[in-house]
């Protein structure tokens, strides 16, 4: 085979790549992280995400007590042996605010774990092979939308007993609708798009092509959706702790810890109970609202300069 | 148009029969059943029995949905385990309260959030514009029943300015305004979580449109400014808001639960509760039917006013 | 040039190929009629050559395309490659039939995917059909990379670091590398500027001629064609109205649309520019309704009366024509 013929005619190439003022190479992965980055709000939000979370990993060597322990008087205003006070029972509340970030972070990665799979796969499905198979899913999204999401979680959580773990199994097979809506649009556009045709015409494999090359390219919207939804799986397991439908005292949960505050009482008189728990579910959830933000701006191609 | 929403009316049929199946076999795989909620200590096996078969419990699963059914389709939603009162009667006297709160809420957050996005997207970086998302995100963030629980603290208990709960004042001659009081907190708490997101949604339309060619034109043609935002660009920034209407509806529905509970509304989220801890199967069914309807229905709304909107659209 | 073998096998056989797509309307979505996009075309292909299918926007040449490499199932008629139908293929059999069958695409701005490099975007069809070693393919890479143009230091890039030119070198690698008997070329340089398009037509032929590959080269317009084609195609509104050798299409034109094709471009040299010429009238017809008899006469400044009514066939000789009336 020779190459000095076909050499001459061709644009002058350089040894090197042009150089398009990229630095070193870019990819798609390092792009999105400068960019998210820029974001002055999304840095702070991880920035409270990540003490939140080292305060779960970390709860049994932070922690100044046991949170089930009855140790001081019942409702005992803050001093310094009990930094944020004692609960009715007589429970450190200090305690209980740490350990409860666990139950709220376990329930929202993993409740988003589980819809997020189901809802990939089901919305790659409808998008990818269309027809009948697309007209059943939708219809039975479309079922799973009409149903309002609090009304149905609390009748099913008061079926099954309220616990940390039917929550997250209830939270996470209803949560699929949204993303399978979003997973099928990316996927019905991508799919016209000539890279995968070349995919089919190069013998690629169905699995592959929707795996491989599809579902990469519809990672953004996911990761956004997905983020968004950790925030709203975590206030939908406080309101519903609140409501004592959801995780029950002993355990501790910011949103079982404000219970006690319906009593117009314990609301005027004991704030300490009630503010703290409170306080510290809006900064989780506004920390990752902070962060799905920058992560949706950084991946929007809109926004591409 | 006329063929897509006869299409779209058909679609929903079969989903709204799904919405009734899954509604009554998730509300009967409950363990225990309603009789048990409400006899005497001293009742025999042989009086609970008779009261199961009054009530119809032993029929088969189908057979009873079967009944429900076609009593609904009469307009009979069935009498309340708990209170035998007819279930229509005790749903209608609870819809008007939370149609009252939910309007209340959603008129307050779009007076709120229309006009702020709007502003908020033509001073982009402004001061104003940083305080808005600010809110915003308080808005989308804070939990509902924290915000309801600071403020009855803040103005029904510091201050005394506004009752605490409850849709009249006890003993009180009612009125119109005497509901209004009652109603700003409930409704201000609702509010909050869409005006949050309709903020920022307003904000990032109007971004996007007045960034378009054919608006620098009306500006060449020496077009004022506030003609330019408000009658240009805000008319072709409504057609996504359209559609984001039709989901707060459900959103509303689920947040009414909750803020109820707190203020004692007395309307459907309140009775929702009462029901599921008193096992009142047919009331639950019904209330999640009715939800179910005007989610549907608001969704198909949304539908149709996005196609009358924007001309670029043809449903065939 | 070289003369059409007619005493080879073809390597391509297209036989009475039909693609219309349902028009739907209505609310249950009825079928009211057919975009008849292709309707009734025959043509081989042998092995060496290169066939140029031209025609205006939506006479149906990218639909055939697709179709002959099976991105999209004919309505009706058969495609033959290699002797075998390909209709008959499935699963894992189709895909490895395709190793021999591929396209180049037009726009390379979506036909590469942006997520890979180009490395492993060429990797890919090697490893995906084990037609070669693990350990040769970085090196079978970079050869390929090499003979269209580009250099084995581009492999750890992305397409979005290219120019179109460039990418369009890589989709021609990506077809070559599985070493294919014929190759499908959708307007391959039509997205591209014209300084580029004389390279990389110019790359297409040397390939052509270094690995002895066969062309089906579709184009919207007869200028890029003149230099690649051995033979040419002129499709009009789902069917090919002349067929014949390159030479005898720009020398002696038969149908009146290839005449009037021809005659459309500019002439640079100003004392030839006092032909004759045949200009058509009107618009393109539309293809869900396409006219009834020849479907040129709408258009043709020749139409007699039975033109109107019946519609000429192609003619089975070296220079088939479908006319009524050919010109001589």
């Amino acid at each position: 085979m020779s190459l000095a013929n076909l050499k001459t005619e061709q644009e002058p190439v350089l040894q090197h790549p042009p150089d398009l003022g990229l630095g070193e190479e870019e990819s798609y992965l390092k792009m999105i992280t400068k960019r998210f980055f820029k974001h002055r709000l999304a840095v702070v939000g991880l920035v409270i995400f990540i003490v939140i979370t080292l305060m779960a990993i970390l709860a049994p060597w932070i922690s100044p007590r046991d949170p089930y322990e009855i140790t001081g008087d019942f409702a005992a205003e803050p001093s310094a042996e009990y930094w944020l006070g004692t609960d009715q029972v007589g429970r450190d509340i200090a305690s209980r605010l740490i350990y409860a970030s666990r139950v709220s972070l376990a329930v929202g990665i993993g409740a988003v774990a589980i819809y997020v799979v189901i809802g990939t796969v089901l919305g790659a499905i409808a998008g990818y092979f269309g027809k009948w198979v697309d007209m059943c899913i939708m219809r039975l999204t479309d079922v799973f939308m009409s149903f309002p999401y609090l009304m149905v979680i609390l009748v099913l959580v008061s079926i099954m007993g309220p616990s940390l773990y039917n929550i997250i199994i209830v939270l996470g097979l209803l949560g699929w609708p949204g993303i399978a809506r979003i997973v099928r649009g990316s996927v019905l556009s991508i799919k016209e798009m000539d890279y995968v045709k070349a995919g089919i015409t190069l013998g690629y494999s169905t699995p592959k092509i929707v795996f491989q090359h599809i579902l990469p390219n519809c990672l953004a919207p996911i990761l956004v959706n997905a983020t968004f939804g950790i925030a709203s799986a975590i206030i939908m397991e406080a309101s519903l702790s609140f409501l004592g439908m959801g995780v029950q005292p002993p355990t501790a949960s910011w949103g079982n810890m404000l219970t006690e505050a319906q009593s117009l009482t314990v609301l005027s008189t004991q704030l300490w109970l009630w503010i703290p728990p409170g306080l510290m579910i809006l900064l989780a959830v506004l920390s990752i609202n902070f962060m799905g933000d920058g992560l949706r701006d950084a991946m929007d191609p809109k926004s591409l300069k | 148009m006329f063929p897509y929403i006869v299409r779209r009316l058909l679609i929903a049929i079969p989903v709204l029969f799904g919405v009734t199946v899954f509604s009554f076999f998730i509300v009967n795989l409950a363990p225990g059943n309603p009789v048990e909620m409400f006899i005497s200590p001293d009742a025999t096996q042989a009086d609970i029995e008779l009261k199961k078969e009054a009530l119809g419990l032993n029929d088969p699963i189908y057979v009873q949905y079967w009944r429900w059914l076609q009593n609904l389709l009469q307009g009979d939603f069935g009498y309340s385990f708990s209170t035998y009162a007819p279930v229509g009667e005790m749903v209608a006297s609870r819809v008007l309260p939370t149609l009252l709160l939910m309007g209340s809420a959603l008129l307050l957050a779009y007076i709120f959030a229309i006009p702020i996005g709007v502003i908020s997207a033509t001073r982009q970086y402004s001061w104003i514009d940083y305080l808005t998302t600010g809110f915003s995100f308080m808005g989308i963030s804070i939990p509902n029943f924290f915000l309801g629980l600071g403020l009855i603290y803040l103005f029904a208990v510091q201050w005394q300015i506004l009752p605490s709960g409850g849709m009249n004042t006890l003993g009180g001659d009612g009125g119109f305004g005497d509901t209004i009081m009652h109603l700003l907190l409930p409704a201000f708490v609702l509010a909050t979580g869409i005006a949050g997101s309709m903020v920022r949604y307003v904000r990032s339309s109007m971004l996007e449109i007045l960034g378009q060619d054919y608006l620098r034109t009306a500006r060449s043609k020496g077009l004022r400014e506030f003609l330019v935002v408000n009658k240009h660009a805000f008319r072709n920034a409504l057609i996504p808001i359209i559609t984001v209407v039709g989901m707060d509806i459900p959103l509303l529905i689920g947040g009414a639960v909750v803020t109820e509970q707190i203020f004692q509304w007395p309307g459907l989220g309140q009775l929702t509760i009462q029901s599921i801890l008193s096992r009142d199967y047919p009331t639950l069914m019904a209330i999640n039917f009715i939800a179910a309807i005007t989610v549907l229905l608001s969704n198909l709304l949304a539908d149709i006013l996005y196609s009358v909107a924007d001309p670029r659209i043809k449903y065939n | 040039m070289r003369n059409p073998p007619d005493k080879q096998t073809p390597l391509l056989v297209v036989e009475k190929l039909k693609k219309y797509y349902p028009i739907k309307k209505g609310i249950i979505s009825r079928t009211v009629g057919h975009v008849k996009a292709v309707d009734g075309i025959d043509f081989q292909i042998y092995p060496g050559e290169t066939l140029s299918l031209v025609g205006e926007s939506g006479c149906g040449k990218s639909t055939t395309g697709r179709a002959i490499v099976q991105l999209e199932p004919p309505t009706e008629g058969r495609v033959i490659f290699a002797g075998r139908d390909m209709a008959a293929l499935q699963g894992a059999e189709l895909r490895k039939a395709r190793t021999d069958l591929q396209i180049i695409f037009q726009d390379p701005y979506s036909s590469l995917n942006p997520r890979k490099r180009i490395g492993d975007l060429l990797a890919e069809p090697l490893l995906a059909h084990k037609l070669v070693p693990k350990s040769e393919v970085s090196q079978k890479v970079d050869e390929i990379l090499e003979i269209v143009g580009l250099t084995k230091y581009h492999k750890s890039r992305y397409p979005h670091e290219f120019s179109g030119g460039q990418r369009q070198r890589i989709g021609i690698a990506r077809a070559l590398i599985l070493q294919p008997k014929l190759i499908v070329c959708d307007e391959p340089v039509s997205a591209l500027d014209v300084s580029i398009q004389a390279q990389v037509l110019n790359l297409l032929k040397d390939l052509q001629k270094e690995f002895q590959l066969t062309y089906l080269f579709i184009a919207h317009g007869l200028g890029a064609v003149k230099y690649i084609s051995d033979r040419i195609a002129i499709m009009y509104l789902g069917k090919i109205v002349e067929l014949a050798r390159t030479q005898e299409i720009f020398k002696s034109p038969r149908h009146p649309y290839t005449q009037a094709l021809l005659h459309a471009y500019p002439i640079p040299n100003p004392h030839l520019r006092n032909r004759e010429r045949i200009v058509m009238e009107g618009d393109v017809p539309n293809p869900a309704n396409p006219p009834k008899g020849c479907r040129f006469h709408t258009r043709c400044p020749l139409a007699k009366e039975i033109c109107r009514e019946q519609a000429p066939d192609l003619t089975k000789t070296a220079h088939a024509v479908a006319c009524h009336f050919p010109l001589v």
